[in-house]
């Protein structure tokens, strides 16, 4: 029952939303912080024990030619993703306090609340039917979001390219997803090894293809531009602090258990693509006048590692992806709130068309500071840490596309700094001289927690590693990835 | 000698009952000219709910009369109940203050109700006789609604149209039907499966005659020019009422014809897969340019009939529960959307135009959200029928040879192109409202009614779809 | 008198048939659209009598009864309509049945 509650808290909050009053603003503010807050303290209830062992709930759900359940379950891997989903979604939701429309701040706060009830959702799922379910059911709340609350043209036309990449993605999908079914006859496909014969490379083709468009990878991140660029700071922030990671969770939890041998077949061209995201994103940010579409590059070049990590195969280099996963939900979503409340301040995100923030808005430059140098991975921040560990592994089993990929590393300091600088240093100037204050508490304790678990996992990545650094709590079926055969094969 | 046939009136009383439901509206009507047309629709909706009641003894049954020409067992049952919902929700929409009905109530309610006479013997039929009999019913009543918005051009165009090319395909459907005959040396079904197994030109010549005319009916490319047209000039709840019955009831012949001639090799049935690929790429693609949400829901049609032939695909088992199952999602969304189109206009042909969706979700929320459903489910998006529709339809065609590969991979080609088309709408509810918005401010009960069967249909099948499927 | 073979009986059917099929093709007026029309639905009341006479069956010889009732109601109906539409402008030729696009 817990279990369910953390997942449908925030659709029972959107619900409650839609009942008061559209012009009702506070409490329309108050139920939905409340609802995403709520959330996220009962989703420490999974890693403080909070919850005994209700950490599985199995409920039949179709039955016929093949069957499917309703079975959700947080295990080792999964509860990292819930946490981030659920500490991403508080920040974000408040984030959206500052939403210019009021009239629409009921359908805004509402649709990101559904927003999360699907990336729990599918962070949960243990059956694969269902898991798809909320991986499609996940295009609606941003397509709407951006169709009509992004208040620009621009918004409206890279819902298209959001939905038609991701659509067509979860189109493979499910032609896998079916595929696997006639074979095993039933979507409850964890923790269970089939041998899927010669089809095996088309199924784990189709998956892995639905992953890298929502990652998204090269060269399938079209439609990552245009919709970071110009999606509201709050979506941007769960979109690529937590969406972005569905296509990683599935290869971790599906894909490689589902298709070893199909993984390691596949695994040199997966590696050619991460190597290509890694550099092209770097470089490609490093161009960027607009400082989301930066971002937004820097996250197609840091989720490459982790592609990378993930097809490396190494002991160190996977438990290293989820150190690198948490820690860029939480510095992306950092930096694109940062750079919304910077856009509400100078009117502009543009580099070069402002600078100097740093005179009158001191807390904005370190709080920006901080997140800027964990995205260029300064040491004793997240974002070395999850580096660090993915380098040191891939290194081992890969040397040639690891070598490759420190190119990047390098670039992107160049970027970060490019960024940070231009905004904070410099002669002070604003365009149309407006005036702008510092942040504003509320705006601090929005970036709080996410600052905080930068320093936090910085320090000390172990407590993100299965079993505490060791590879002993990991799940059976992700070590039968890591070697690439069936146990009993 | 004449041998006397013993008619068992229990497997025809939903059929009687309609029968004397529109025989009773005609009778009202011509007594009382004065009668409000509510009250028509009325006896109408309840005869419909009647006939329903008199289907409840005959559901698990396998029975048949008239000689074993007609039958009443798990093939036809379902599709049965789907035709009589139909009926309900098109007389439903037409009580609407603003629904087109040829100034004739009267005549009109008694043609819907015969349509839906057609329907069932359709549903029923297992010789050439009875699928003749009852399609040409149905057309017959069809050609005349098309029309019965006559004032306006388009409805007169759309009756001609259909009547020209329906007698066509009836054309090709009749040559067919007498070389079946030829070839199997009886009309009943059963004798033409020998004809099938044997081959031979006559019977191949039959069948391909008979699946043209059949495809013809069911708008399957290449067969589907008129279908744009007819739902567009229609009026509304004819359209509705066209877009699901007509479907219904030609797929429980085209399945019974499949399962009882085909059932042992269903390798003659590759033209009809032929048809199926075609209509999933010309219905969608077509769907693409339309600014008139019927012609939309027309293409639409289309390229759903040609995902609900997957169902067919190596006549496998577990083929017809698919198959129902989608038909119902299929109902379920297309009389929603339609009832939605109905809402907000009270019934007129006004609101079937895209302009008149503009930034409905922010002047009506709660039409704009179920509209929304409705189109998501016809894109196939989760926690809708439609997805778990497509998802049996994709498993049993994908475990039914290439021909089925081929025919799942474009249906996932078409979803895709039909992403655009559907989120279309949903894109113009979401738009920016301008200050010429058109009015749609219509709320009849009678129209919410409509609206909320279609909304808890899609949902449940949706959710929970185990409702439905551990009956079929 | 010698028996026509069943052979020339369908040759004959598919030849009404093509000639129907190319005059609804080729005419622009619905009436004689009909008539061809009319025309194909003939070759198959031509088929089946041929086939019944054929196997001595008499249900073919049914059908053909069932057929051309059928095609009374639809011969209504469809002159009705054209009625209608005529009524309703000055000349009826189907390239001029354009307010909608298909």
């Amino acid at each position: 029952m817990m279990i369910d509650l953390v997942i449908f808290l925030p659709a029972i909050a959107a619900i409650a939303l839609l009942c008061i009053p559209r012009d009702a603003q506070r409490a329309l503010r108050g139920v939905a912080l409340i609802g995403a807050l709520a959330t996220f303290v009962l989703s420490l209830g999974f890693i403080t024990g909070g919850f005994g062992n209700e950490f599985d709930q199995r409920i039949p759900w179709i039955s016929g030619t093949w069957t499917a359940a309703y079975h959700v379950h947080v295990g080792g891997l999964s509860v990292y993703f819930v946490l981030l989903t659920t500490l991403v979604s508080v920040a974000a939701i408040w984030g959206a306090f500052s939403y210019s429309d009021a009239g629409k701040l009921r359908g805004f706060l509402a649709l990101l609340l559904l927003f999360e009830t699907t990336l729990l959702g599918l962070f949960t799922a243990a059956d694969l039917l269902l898991f798809y379910v909320y991986w499609d059911l996940m295009l609606i709340p941003v397509f709407l979001l951006l169709v009509g609350y992004s208040g620009s043209a621009e918004a409206r036309s890279a819902a298209w390219s959001y939905l038609l990449y991701n659509g067509a993605g979860g189109l493979v999908l499910l032609l896998g997803v079916v595929g696997v079914v006639l074979h095993t006859g039933t979507f409850e496909v964890l923790g269970q090894t089939y041998s899927f014969g010669t089809l095996e490379n088309w199924l784990f083709a189709a998956f892995a293809l639905a992953f890298l468009i929502k990652t998204p990878s090269f060269p399938f991140h079209a439609w990552m531009p245009p919709t970071y660029t110009n999606s509201p700071p709050p979506l941007v922030a769960m979109v690529s602090g937590v969406q972005s990671k569905a296509g990683l969770f599935g290869f971790l939890v599906f894909a490689l258990p589902l298709f070893p041998v199909a993984a390691h077949t596949w695994a040199p061209v997966l590696l050619v693509l991460a190597v290509a995201s890694i550099v092209y994103g770097a470089f490609a940010a490093l161009g960027q006048r607009d400082m989301k579409t930066l971002v937004a590059f820097s996250s197609l070049s840091h989720l490459g590692l982790v592609v990378l990590a993930l097809f490396a195969f190494d002991l160190t280099s996977v438990p290293g992806s989820i150190v690198m996963i948490v820690s860029h939900g939480l510095i992306s979503a950092a930096l694109f709130l940062l750079l919304g409340f910077v856009e509400e301040r100078t009117g502009s995100r543009e580099i070069g068309a402002f600078g100097g923030l740093a005179a009158h808005a001191p807390r904005l430059q370190a709080l920006m500071l901080v997140a800027a140098m964990a995205a260029l991975g300064l040491p004793g921040l997240s974002g070395f840490a999850g580096e660090f560990l993915i380098l040191i592994g891939a290194w081992q089993t890969q040397p040639v596309y690891t070598a490759i990929s420190l190119i990047a590393i390098v670039v992107a300091s160049a970027y970060v700094l490019k960024m940070f600088q231009a905004a904070m240093h410099g002669p002070e100037s604003v365009p149309g001289g407006r005036t702008y204050g510092d942040l504003r508490a509320r705006e601090i304790w929005i970036l709080a927690p996410l600052i905080a678990g930068i320093f936090l996992f910085g320090i000390w990545p172990g407590v993100l590693l299965p079993g505490g650094g060791s590879l002993t709590g990991a799940t059976p079926a992700h070590t039968v990835a890591l070697h690439g055969q069936r146990p009993h094969a | 000698m004449i041998q006397s046939v013993a008619i068992d009136w229990n497997v025809i009383a939903p059929v009687v009952v309609l029968v004397a439901t529109g025989l009773l509206v005609l009778v009202v009507d011509l007594l009382s000219r004065s009668a409000p047309r509510q009250l028509l629709y009325g006896i109408g909706i309840v005869g419909s709910l009647a006939a329903f009641a008199a289907m409840l003894p005959l559901r698990g049954q396998e029975l048949t009369t008239f000689g074993g020409a007609f039958a009443s067992d798990s093939f036809s049952w379902p599709f049965d109940v789907l035709l009589l919902l139909t009926l309900t929700i098109s007389l439903a929409l037409s009580c609407l203050g603003k629904a087109e009905d040829g100034a004739n109530p009267g005549a009109y309610a008694a043609l819907l109700i015969f349509c839906t006479i057609g329907g069932l013997i359709l549903a029923g039929a297992t010789t050439l006789i009875g699928i003749f009999l009852g399609l040409e019913e149905l057309s017959l009543a069809l050609y005349v609604l098309a029309g019965t918005g006559y004032p306006r051009r388009s409805s007169q165009e759309a009756a001609l149209k259909y009547v020209l090319l329906g007698s066509l395909a009836s054309g090709f459907l009749i040559f067919g039907m007498a070389l079946l005959y030829g070839s199997a040396g009886s009309i009943s079904l059963a004798a033409m499966s020998h004809a099938a197994y044997a081959g031979g030109p006559l019977f191949i010549g039959g069948f391909a005659l008979f699946l043209v005319g059949v495809a013809f009916k069911l708008a399957l490319a290449p067969f589907h020019l008129w279908t744009p047209d007819v739902y567009e000039g229609s009026p509304l709840a004819v359209t509705a009422f066209m877009a699901v019955a007509v479907k219904a009831a030609m797929f429980a012949v085209l399945a019974r014809f499949a399962y009882v001639v085909f059932g042992h090799d269903a390798s003659a049935l590759v033209p009809l897969w032929i048809l199926a690929i075609l209509s999933m790429i010309v219905g969608n693609v077509g769907a693409i340019r339309q600014t008139n949400l019927k012609r939309l829901l027309a293409f639409s049609g289309i390229a759903q009939a040609g995902y609900l032939v997957l169902a067919l695909a190596g006549v496998g088992r577990g083929g017809v529960a698919t198959l129902v199952f989608y038909l119902a999602a299929y109902a379920f969304m297309n009389l929603g959307a339609f009832a939605v189109i109905a809402l907000i206009g009270n019934g007129d042909e006004l609101h079937a135009d895209l302009s008149a969706y503009r930034g409905l979700a922010f002047r009506r929320p709660m039409v704009a959200a179920l509209m929304m459903l409705f189109f998501l489910s016809l894109a196939g998006i989760p926690a809708t029928a439609g997805f778990i529709g497509k998802v049996l339809l994709l498993g049993q065609a994908m475990g039914a040879g290439p021909w089925g590969v081929a025919m799942a991979v474009a249906l996932i080609v078409g979803t895709l192109v039909s992403f655009y088309v559907y989120f279309q709408v949903i894109w113009q509810m979401f738009a920016p409202a301008d200050a010429e918005a058109v009015a749609s401010d219509g709320n009849a009960a009678v129209s919410w009614v409509a609206v909320a069967a279609g909304a808890v249909g899609v949902l449940l099948l949706g959710i929970v779809p185990q409702l439905l499927l551990a009956h079929l | 008198m010698p028996q026509v073979p069943l052979a020339d009986y369908l040759i004959l059917a598919t030849v009404l048939f093509v000639i129907g099929l190319v005059g609804f093709l080729v005419r622009r007026n619905p009436i004689t659209m009909l008539m061809a029309i009319e025309l194909m639905w003939n070759a198959g009341n031509l088929v089946f009598a041929a086939f019944a006479r054929n196997f001595g069956d008499m249900t073919g010889q049914v059908f053909v009864f069932i057929v051309i009732t059928v095609a009374a109601a639809e011969a209504a109906i469809s002159l009705a309509i054209v009625v209608m539409v005529f009524r309703h402008r000055e000349d009826v030729d189907v390239d001029d049945i354009s307010v909608m696009r298909g």
